[in-house]
């Protein structure tokens, strides 16, 4: 059976300046990583990408992203990805985390990335609430993804989460 | 899995952006990173000053690598410009205070030098510009066997167009000459904003000509090879031998003192004589009470 095979890049958008939400739109990051293939790989790149490529999700709050390229011609988009420095005025690059053949492998990576990152963040805490509202995040994300019927189960405001 | 290293990361005293540098090395994944003084000219007597202290880092700025029980390690490295008529002496002085040191060869006679006497880690060559000297085969594979290695900058080539062309130019122009071995990747950064993932900048290397095994060495497993020839010839004599003083020794290696193995648990009959036991051993150590000898082994990297 002939069909396109496909690569999918997930990518994480790095400000300078750390926002709660990046009002930005999918176009725009197209319009980017189509200029930094041009200028890196010239008319070659950039017609050898331009009917594969797609950003097909974008996430402002995360700001993650996820591009479609073509699975023979995925080096040409990855290795000019660390040449963005801006998008519009702002200030950023991108940080690849994850190559995958399925949009489903990248949602599995990026599930066990936000736990990871809640981690992090349970570290970075300072104050007793910010620390029981991380906490009360990771144990909320951990049972959705055993429980079927997670409307049922409910969680009273004086569980006692600390250590 | 390697750990990944940035063995160039430009010392500032600006603390501020320094220590923004080393937050977003450690959120992007790197593990060990090694602080550039570079000296451009030796003309003066006290150009090579001695390894300042480490920069110490917030636990904030530790703890996306705290949360996966990793270290963070931070390496002093020194960059001296050699032009032919000057020789400097690297063995001793407040050189030997960096954890790492590098050469940046101006002239044939000097990458020359480099290659086949000097007593460094890493050749950095500054491919920003057109190469002053063709490089050829014969020095680099005196190099490779020694185990010195080749470092490519790639944050020029993020900051300049121009200086993008000559890089990928003159990293081809070495690559046709070592075929990808002994290659390290690493940035030489001004700023926070300039820093990559390792994954993005191992992908770096498919435009340097190096295949993906390779560029994914070049910014781990290479990088370790650094650090470790740098050890061995800091500490160990003829690569095989290192002294360290018994009160000195880690934790970990505490067992070897024969002082302390009276107070270790023995496997086995415990009734035997401890004291006899000991006499029977054929430690190296019985005329050097104060000093240990620590046999090291050194693992080559095929």
């Amino acid at each position: 059976m002939v069909r396109f095979k496909n690569r999918y890049l997930l990518c994480e958008l790095v400000l300078e300046k750390d926002c709660l939400v990046y009002p930005i739109e999918q176009k725009e990051v197209y319009y980017v990583v189509r200029q930094a293939i041009e200028r890196c790989h010239g008319d070659y790149g950039a017609g050898v990408t331009q009917g594969g490529m797609n950003v097909k999700y974008l996430n402002v709050y995360t700001k993650t992203v996820l591009i479609r390229v073509r699975r023979e011609y995925y080096k040409l988009l990855w290795s000019s990805i660390p040449f963005i420095k801006s998008i519009g005025r702002q200030k950023l690059f991108f940080h690849s985390l994850h190559i995958g053949g399925t949009i489903r492998s990248c949602q599995k990576f990026l599930v066990k990335y936000g736990q990871q990152q809640l981690a992090v963040l349970l570290q970075k805490c300072k104050t007793q609430e910010e620390r029981k509202a991380v906490q009360r995040a990771t144990i909320h994300c951990t049972w959705l993804k055993g429980l079927s019927n997670f409307e049922n189960v409910k969680h009273t405001e004086d569980d006692d989460f600390s250590d | 899995m390697a750990k990944f290293h940035d063995l160039n990361v430009p010392y500032t005293t600006d603390v501020k952006t320094f220590k923004q540098i080393l937050k977003k090395s450690i959120e992007l994944g790197y593990e060990v990173v090694a602080v550039n003084h570079v000296v451009t000219s030796l003309a003066k007597k006290d150009a090579v000053k001695e390894a300042p202290a480490h920069v110490p880092l917030d636990d904030e700025i530790l703890a996306p690598l705290k949360v996966k029980a990793k270290t963070f390690r931070q390496l002093s490295r020194l960059t001296v410009t050699l032009k032919d008529t000057q020789t400097y002496r690297l063995g001793s002085g407040p050189a030997q205070s960096y954890d790492i040191l590098a050469i940046q060869p101006t002239s044939e006679k000097a990458f020359q030098l480099a290659c086949t006497q000097l007593e460094i880690d890493i050749i950095s060559i500054n491919m920003t510009e057109k190469l002053p000297f063709p490089i050829r085969l014969p020095p680099v594979k005196a190099a490779i066997e020694r185990g010195v290695h080749f470092e490519i900058t790639y944050a020029p080539a993020i900051r300049d167009t121009t200086a993008r062309r000559n890089i990928i130019s003159n990293a081809l122009s070495l690559y046709f000459m070592c075929k990808g071995k002994n290659v390290i990747l690493s940035s030489d950064v001004e700023n926070a904003m300039e820093v990559r993932g390792p994954y993005d900048v191992a992908n770096l290397g498919f435009l340097f000509g190096l295949n993906e095994a390779q560029s994914k060495d070049a910014v781990s497993m290479n990088c370790r090879s650094v650090v470790l020839h740098a050890e061995t010839r800091r500490n160990t004599a003829k690569a095989a031998l290192s002294v360290t003083k018994v009160t000195d020794v880690a934790e970990k290696h505490k067992w070897k003192v024969r002082e302390n193995r009276a107070a270790m648990p023995t496997v086995g009959d415990g009734d035997k004589d401890k004291s006899s036991d000991s006499s029977q051993d054929d430690d190296t150590d019985s005329d050097a009470d104060d000093h240990h000898v620590k046999k090291k082994k050194r693992k080559l990297k095929t």
